[in-house]
């Protein structure tokens, strides 16, 4: 509904693209509610490369398209109404984009034609067993020798890493500055002897975290990003579509086709869940809830194509985009009941259920697990208070 | 177009309301209107009216300013900064523009001039007891006698009947083939039969009950009979939603600002209070709660201008159940937030609190508009 014309009909071609293209294979999983493996991710991002998709919102000189935030925006809201795995925006959305606004010419000739045709993947390197949300405390160093930095300490809540070709990290190398000074940025091939990925397995199942060792590490010096203890700089330059984006209307919207598919499917008392009060109530909340968040993110949108500043208050689109997640996963759990409750590791690794159970069950559980993440990542719930009660409310 | 972005007219609209507001009804002002007869300043009405507030919900073929519900409800906000105690949502809005949209083009001609120059005022008597906010919920009866109506029912809340020159009532008419179809008309406040038992509501805007025995209303108090009164009462209805939502959020935010003025300067333990990150975060929470209203109300108000009736209600429904609980949590919060003195009357915060705690139950309280949100989300499933 707040659609121009052309973005109107930019929807209908992008829509009309991933259900003609989107293999049927993960089309199915990720409608189960699994994750998409990496192969799986690698076809589907090689397709996407073909169409010209994979990163239309780079600028057109870097191998994009230069979409606007509006395009960009709608493309993922359909991506994911149309059951597309989330994408990695690691790569295509935070390490690409920072190099091409902070990486020297060698560096962008060397990385973002690969990046660009999605045959190499990312990690990020920034956690560590003591440095979460108050990240500035970060302890992993990198000391100059030689030719070299040579790096020593560990990662931790690293998404991907075991399938990452490169890592971009976080790195002290004055521990005589103040926290957020003397930080650098540096890109490790993940090749490099000395780094060892431990898979870390939730309690969803999946091992979508690592832990990473740094053992006398060897990095190039011209690895560094940007200028030596300016790293948290970059670290802290997202893009402004970026920012939008973390509203997830189309993850809210994902997850609410599933609780109406179920709603309308499960029974009890001889009548559908949509019909019973509590179901109901709860349904028509959320919705009510979406409606909210997408009318709010709408807002900050409209303010950014004007080219007004969207400023610290887009935080609220993160705060309330991933509590919502939450809340849709757990009334889907609620709806199945004792459905959601037989475990099958197999089923959410990916292969069908051999349980007797309905469609969406045997992962229900483990999705509502993993979307608990939501509020940790990316600044935690808490950290986007922070940020709002003192930069918006000037507490 | 712009959906959320405020244009030039709608900028002049919001700052001269709230320089109104701010300079010209103060405490004292508004206890007066809390205070008046029917709640109701004849100055604060003609003010109103010179101000163009009157004329701007009406058409511009009737003598008004044909402003979009986007507009109204810009004003609407500032008016709930200030919470103005006049019926200008009751009369100015609902009254007015269902008039507008119902009355004969005699009826029109001989009122909404006066209506938009404030030297009339009419009230809508939207609800029956039992109808808990379903103005389409009608008993009222009204049986053709001698080339008139004798028209007979109650009405309960009715917003701004108080010293109106006239209300106007729903009822049903016999039609041919022995069926009943609802008819509207509008009753001098002085006919014989019609009696009002006029009150203040909890938070000082007032009302009244209304009851119509053996009324007999003349063939010109009908309004047009070639009228969808059904749907003329739906879209009226739901516009006065909007345009209420538009004032509870000028209400909740001005209720923030005043919260988070005194968390600055109160000291305990020896430090401002709004030092207290349990405190910020809570302040937090409501602020992110008034601008979603805000978001979702600015969005419902395009959508009832453009959408097809599906999207209308639903937009409607989302934005006043959203306005309501926000409401709830915003009175709530700043009562606490204040400590004791948010409990006193004499303190200003006090005046927001019933304001929004009033607000959060009229026209229907979150419950119902879920509820309304639940049945169309049924009704689009049965038709896909």
């Amino acid at each position: 509904m707040f659609d121009t014309p052309e973005i109107a009909a930019f929807r209908a071609e992008v829509r009309a693209f991933v259900r003609a293209s989107l293999p049927d294979d993960l089309r199915a999983a990720v409608r189960a509610g699994q994750q998409a493996s990496h192969e799986q991710t690698e076809r589907w991002n090689a397709i996407l490369a073909r169409q010209g998709w994979l990163v239309p919102h780079w600028p057109v000189e870097a191998g994009g398209l230069g979409w606007d935030a509006a395009h960009r925006l709608a493309f993922d809201e359909e991506m994911a109404t149309n059951h597309s795995p989330e994408m990695s925006s690691i790569t295509f959305d935070m390490i690409g984009p920072v190099l091409i606004r902070f990486g020297t010419p060698a560096q962008k000739a060397r990385f973002l034609p690969a990046i660009a045709t999605g045959t190499q993947h990312w990690c990020q390197g920034y956690s560590e067993p003591n440095a979460g949300s108050d990240l500035a405390s970060l302890k992993t160093r990198a000391v100059r020798s030689g030719g070299h930095y040579v790096v020593n300490g560990s990662k931790i809540w690293t998404s991907g890493a075991q399938y990452s070709d490169w890592i971009f990290c976080l790195t002290r190398t004055d521990p005589e500055a103040k926290a957020q000074e003397g930080i650098s940025f540096l890109l490790v091939d993940m090749q490099t002897p000395g780094i060892t990925v431990r898979p870390i397995r939730g309690i969803h199942g999946w091992e979508v975290f690592n832990e990473v060792f740094f053992d006398d590490v060897a990095v190039p010096l011209d690895n560094l990003v940007g200028e030596e203890n300016r790293g948290w700089t970059i670290a802290k330059s997202l893009l402004e579509f970026e920012r939008l984006k973390l509203a997830r209307v189309g993850e809210n919207k994902r997850r609410m086709a599933r609780a109406r598919e179920i709603g309308w499917r499960e029974m009890e008392q001889g009548e559908p869940l949509m019909r019973r009060p509590w179901f109901r109530k709860r349904f028509a909340g959320l919705q009510m809830r979406l409606m909210a968040l997408e009318a709010n993110a709408a807002r900050f949108l409209e303010r950014a194509t004007l080219g007004l500043p969207i400023g610290a208050e887009v935080s609220m689109l993160k705060l309330r985009g991933s509590q919502l997640i939450q809340q849709w996963e757990a009334l889907t759990v609620d709806a199945l009941g004792p459905s959601a409750l037989p475990y099958d590791m197999a089923a959410v690794l990916g292969a069908a259920t051999t349980l007797p159970l309905p469609a969406l069950a045997a992962t229900a559980s483990s999705r509502r697990f993993l979307s608990r993440g939501y509020t940790i990542a990316g600044g935690s719930s808490e950290i986007q208070h922070n940020i709002l009660a003192k930069q918006v409310l000037g507490l | 177009m712009s959906t959320f972005t405020l244009s030039e007219n709608q900028v002049m609209l919001a700052e001269s309301a709230r320089k109104y507001v701010e300079r010209g009804y103060g405490t004292a002002v508004r206890a007066a209107s809390v205070a008046h007869a029917h709640g109701c300043s004849a100055e604060r009405w003609s003010e109103f009216a010179e101000m163009g507030w009157l004329a701007l919900p009406l058409p511009e073929a009737d003598g008004g300013l044909g402003g979009s519900v986007a507009d109204i409800c810009v004003l609407a906000e500032e008016l709930g900064r200030g919470l103005v105690v006049e019926p200008w949502l009751a009369s100015g809005v609902l009254a007015a523009t269902l008039f507008a949209t119902a009355g004969t083009p005699a009826q029109r001609a001989s009122w909404l001039p006066a209506l938009a120059a404030g030297g009339k005022r009419v009230a809508f008597a939207a609800w029956e007891p039992g109808s808990r906010f379903d103005a389409t919920q009608v008993t009222a009866r009204a049986e053709r006698v001698d080339g008139a109506y004798r028209l007979n029912g109650v009405k309960e809340l009715a917003l701004g009947a108080p010293g109106a020159d006239a209300v106007i009532v729903c009822a049903l008419c016999n039609a041919t083939g022995g069926s009943t179809q609802p008819a509207l008309f509008l009753l001098d406040a002085g006919m014989p039969g019609l009696d009002l038992q006029s009150y203040a509501m909890v938070d000082g805007r007032h009302a009244a009950h209304v009851r119509m025995h053996n009324l007999m209303a003349p063939e010109g108090a009908r309004l047009d009979a070639a009228v969808d009164v059904a749907r003329a009462i739906r879209m009226a209805i739901e516009e006065a939603i909007l345009v209420q939502c538009a004032e509870t959020t000028g209400a909740m935010a001005r209720a923030l600002e005043i919260t988070l003025d005194y968390l600055k300067t109160r000291k305990q333990f020896g430090r401002v209070l709004a030092s207290n990150q349990v405190l910020q975060h809570r302040l937090v929470d409501l602020h992110v709660a008034i601008e979603e209203t805000r978001a979702l109300v600015r969005a419902a108000a395009v959508v009832v201008s453009t959408g097809n009736d599906a999207e209308r209600g639903r937009y409607v429904a989302a934005a006043k159940a959203y306005a309501s609980q926000a409401a709830r949590l915003a009175w709530e919060e700043v009562v606490q937030l204040h400590g004791a003195i948010g409990m006193t009357d004499e303190y200003l915060i006090g005046a927001y609190v019933k304001h929004l705690a009033v607000s959060h139950t009229l026209f229907g309280d979150t419950e119902q508009h879920l509820e309304r949100l639940a049945e169309i989300e049924e009704r689009l499933h049965r038709t896909t």
